[in-house]
């Protein structure tokens, strides 16, 4: 018995109610089997954040999902009443964690029985100063490279991590200024890294979380996708200080026929204009890595 | 002397169903004769333990898993991806096949961890005796829903994988279902903590070889369906006594397809809802069969169906006429076939890339605005090199290159080198090749089975363009190791011997 607590919390926007509880039902499950296995967690918070237009569930519903799964875990609905993007949403609901430690995941994800201790149990490790496990997620697992012996990775998805609670403070938790949906967690674990610690990924915990291939398993970004990314793009190579390739950029972006990339570039330069930008960071780039590739060395091409 | 098969007799829109009468020696008589000459299966099977679940009394669909037990993490993942599914209208017998003594227990906790909501699907049964047929003999005797799928411990499925079936059964009832599936190549690596559980690690970006619609003619030399990609009518095994081959030690899911096609046809999902995984560094039914074994089963598979009528469905004999015209392959052929195009707009999908290249091939052009036949192109035969001059003008976010027309080949070791109208030189290579239709074999190269291969390569941003130039190998043959790379990779799915015998066969006949 280790007797910690643990808060995991999500961002819903428009969130269908049977994918939602199809995840509240595995995290029950990880929790029993946490427990049977001798329990690393003896309090448990499940937090949905809600940033979608109208609230996503009635008190009635509130009240019968915290009594189905009190056994298990507690459960707090927050309606944002904005559209706060998964940042800020996710700064907001930490701002009342008292737990030790913090999981930030996407609201659909599904937990295989094992996950919990599986995620927790490299926070133990001596070798390392651990700040963070992030779990691989099936069916499609995230391409970025990572070490096969030591399982430190370059930087973790905000698709399903956990992180102790002091390290998300101390690094001041998502950058809700800068980053709306895309790239906040690369920013993220950059920085904890800054602060010295590893990011660790967990072959050993799968998640599933849900990706509908086309007939030859591609992807095809949305419009706001696609402009969430180029802004992140852009906001990315400024703060760590990828100054060269940020002015290539933002050149090649107005040239561009997708009218996303040129209001990105827009976006951005008025940020400039208007001193809305942070301080920059990692000058030396003992941290960042940002190429045409992406931003880490990847096994493969998505 | 004939034999008689009654039909119930009725009118409808004036047509007459009645009783016929065909001569013994007829094709129709013999098909019939064959398909009833099956037998209810006199096996005994046991009886669900550990694990009884008694959920859905009436599934749409019943999912066969067989298990040697010692892989907790690949089935942890399967039955995570069960766990997930959108539709719940399933029940899963899982038989665990001659499970080790030392392993049994761990198995039994592993499932007795997954939640309740799976648990009350599911039926575990304990077999210790038979073939690899077995355990599938056992799920379909017992399977309760309409349908049967086939799922391996070690496959990787989508939340809409059961769905999917579904919806296509609600047009396409009796038939067999046929969704595609993505090939990835994954490798065990050694845990770093004290448990003794190995990891598990992706190694390459999604093959396409099995996203395409089912193809008789292309089935009866090779397996082109995974099982797991298909559902199949539980008429076959319940009313029509259909049973897998007990004397086959691999590919008796193929020789089972080929049958059941005969009888039911099949009905294709064109779109992805499963991962096959191909394992790099670990056990397969290659390392574990014999070229005898393999060479046995397959003439055995050949001479079976060969010994009656074969049905083709609705579209088969299209099929069969367009792969009819083979050719000679030359290095010079290969090399005058090559083609690269040019995408404008944002990349295209594999039918789009495989239209563009046969009307290019044909001389009439793409027939779209957006794709460019680069002018100016030239094609070095020795070195394996394409060059190509653009106006310096048009934007392009994709490049699709296809080596030949022909069909079995190796291409590899790839540089793609592109330059801009500013004069920057940008360097593509392996890494960058998003999508092809052919098998990754290793770090370096690609082995394409079937005609029209190509190699797209997403640029990672719009670029104008005054040229690009691709440097690569090709191979006009797929050589033994490959073969077996692509198509032994998993047990008992793909019949590699039984290709290469049908290549050695072409080459004869050739000669």
């Amino acid at each position: 018995m280790h007797n910690e607590s643990l808060q995991i919390q999500t961002v819903l926007y428009k969130m269908d109610h049977e994918s939602l509880m199809r995840a509240l039902d595995s995290l029950a499950n990880t929790v029993r089997v946490d427990r049977e296995c001798g329990a690393y967690f003896n309090r448990v918070t499940m937090v949905h954040g809600d940033a979608s237009p109208s609230p996503s569930f009635t008190k009635d519903e509130v009240a019968a999902i915290t009594a189905k799964y009190a056994p298990w875990f507690e459960y707090k609905y927050i309606y944002f009443n904005e559209n706060t993007g998964t940042s800020r949403g996710h700064n907001r609901m930490f701002e009342e964690c008292t737990s030790d430690y913090l999981i930030v995941q996407n609201p659909d994800i599904q937990y295989a029985p094992m996950f919990l201790q599986r995620m927790r149990e490299p926070f133990d490790r001596t070798d390392v100063k651990v700040g963070l496990t992030e779990a691989r997620q099936v069916p499609m697992e995230h391409p970025k490279e990572y070490d096969e012996n030591t399982k430190i990775t370059p930087w973790a998805t905000g698709a399903c991590f956990m992180t102790p609670s002091h390290v998300y403070k101390e690094v001041g938790g998502f950058d809700a200024d800068l980053f709306f949906m895309y790239c906040d967690d690369v920013d993220l674990s950059w920085r904890i890294r800054l602060a010295g610690y590893e990011l660790i990924y967990q072959p050993l915990a799968p998640v599933f979380h849900p990706k509908q291939l086309g007939s030859h398993g591609e992807w095809r970004p949305t419009s706001a996708e696609i402009f969430f990314s180029a802004e992140a793009e852009l906001f990315m190579c400024y703060k760590f200080s990828f100054d060269k390739r940020l002015e290539r950029l933002i050149s090649d972006f107005k040239k561009r026929e997708e009218p996303e990339f040129a209001k990105a570039a827009e976006t951005f330069l008025e940020r400039t204009r208007t001193g809305k930008l942070p301080p920059q960071l990692d000058p030396n780039h003992e941290v960042a890595e940002i190429s045409d590739k992406g931003y880490a060395h990847c096994r493969y091409g998505l | 002397m004939s034999t008689t098969y009654s039909l119930e007799t009725r009118v409808e829109n004036g047509v007459v169903y009645g009783t016929f009468a065909l001569p013994q020696n007829s094709s129709a008589a013999r098909y019939l004769e064959n398909i009833s000459q099956n037998r209810a299966s006199e096996c005994s099977f046991p009886e669900p333990c550990e694990i009884i679940g008694t959920e859905p009394e009436h599934p749409f669909i019943t999912v066969v898993m067989r298990t040697q037990g010692k892989r907790y993490e690949e089935l942890t993942d399967v039955l995570l991806c069960l766990q997930a599914q959108v539709c719940d209208d399933f029940e899963i017998v899982l038989v665990g096949h001659k499970v080790p003594a030392e392993y049994y227990d761990g198995l039994i906790k592993v499932l007795k961890q997954f939640p309740e909501g799976l648990l009350k699907r599911m039926r575990f049964y304990k077999l210790d005796t038979g073939g690899r047929a077995m355990p599938l003999e056992l799920g379909a005797s017992v399977a309760r829903g309409s349908y049967v799928v086939f799922l391996d411990d070690d496959d990787i499925v989508t939340d809409s994988w059961i769905s999917s079936f579904k919806e296509l059964s609600e047009t396409q009832s009796g038939k067999i279902l046929a969704s595609y599936c993505v090939t990835q190549l994954w490798k065990v690596t050694k845990p770093s903590s004290k448990t003794m559980h190995h990891e598990l690690m992706s190694a390459s970006a999604y093959g396409h070889q099995y996203c395409h619609d089912f193809d008789p003619a292309l089935q009866v030399g090779l397996n082109n369906c995974p099982f797991m990609s298909l559902a199949f009518p539980r008429y076959l095994f319940s009313d029509l006594h259909m049973h897998f081959d007990a004397e086959l030690t691999t590919t008796e899911d193929w020789d089972f397809l080929m049958r059941a096609y005969s009888i039911c046809g099949v009905a294709n999902i064109q779109s992805s809802t499963a991962v096959y995984r191909l394992w790099d560094n670990t056990e397969n039914s290659h390392v574990l069969h014999d070229e005898s074994e393999w060479n046995r089963n397959y003439s055995r598979i050949v001479d079976r169906l060969d010994s009656s009528p074969f049905l083709l469905d609705a579209g088969g004999v299209q099929s069969i006429r367009s792969k009819s015209t083979g050719q000679v392959v030359t290095k010079e052929a290969i090399a005058r076939s090559a083609v690269m195009l040019a995408y404008e707009g944002e990349a295209p999908v594999e039918r789009d890339i495989r239209k563009s290249l046969a009307t290019v091939r044909e001389g009439s052009g793409t027939g779209n605005d957006a794709v460019h036949y680069a002018k100016g192109m030239s094609l070095d035969e020795k070195d394996w090199a394409v060059a190509l001059e653009f106006d310096g003008q048009t934007p392009v976010n994709a490049l699709a290159f296809s080596p030949t027309d022909a069909a079995f080949c190796v291409m590899g070791e790839f540089k793609l080198q592109l330059t801009s109208a500013d004069g920057v030189v940008t360097e593509l290579d392996y890494a960058d090749a998003d999508v092809h239709n052919g098998s990754q074999v290793d770090c370096n190269h690609i082995v394409f089975l079937k005609r029209q291969p190509y190699v797209l390569f997403k640029l990672p941003k719009t670029m104008v363009l005054t040229g690009a130039k691709l440097t690569y190998e090709l191979f006009a043959e797929v050589s033994e190791q490959y073969i077996d790379q692509v198509t032994l990779s998993k047990t008992g799915l793909m019949v590699g011997r039984a290709h290469r015998w049908a290549v050695r066969k072409l080459h004869a006949r050739e000669e």
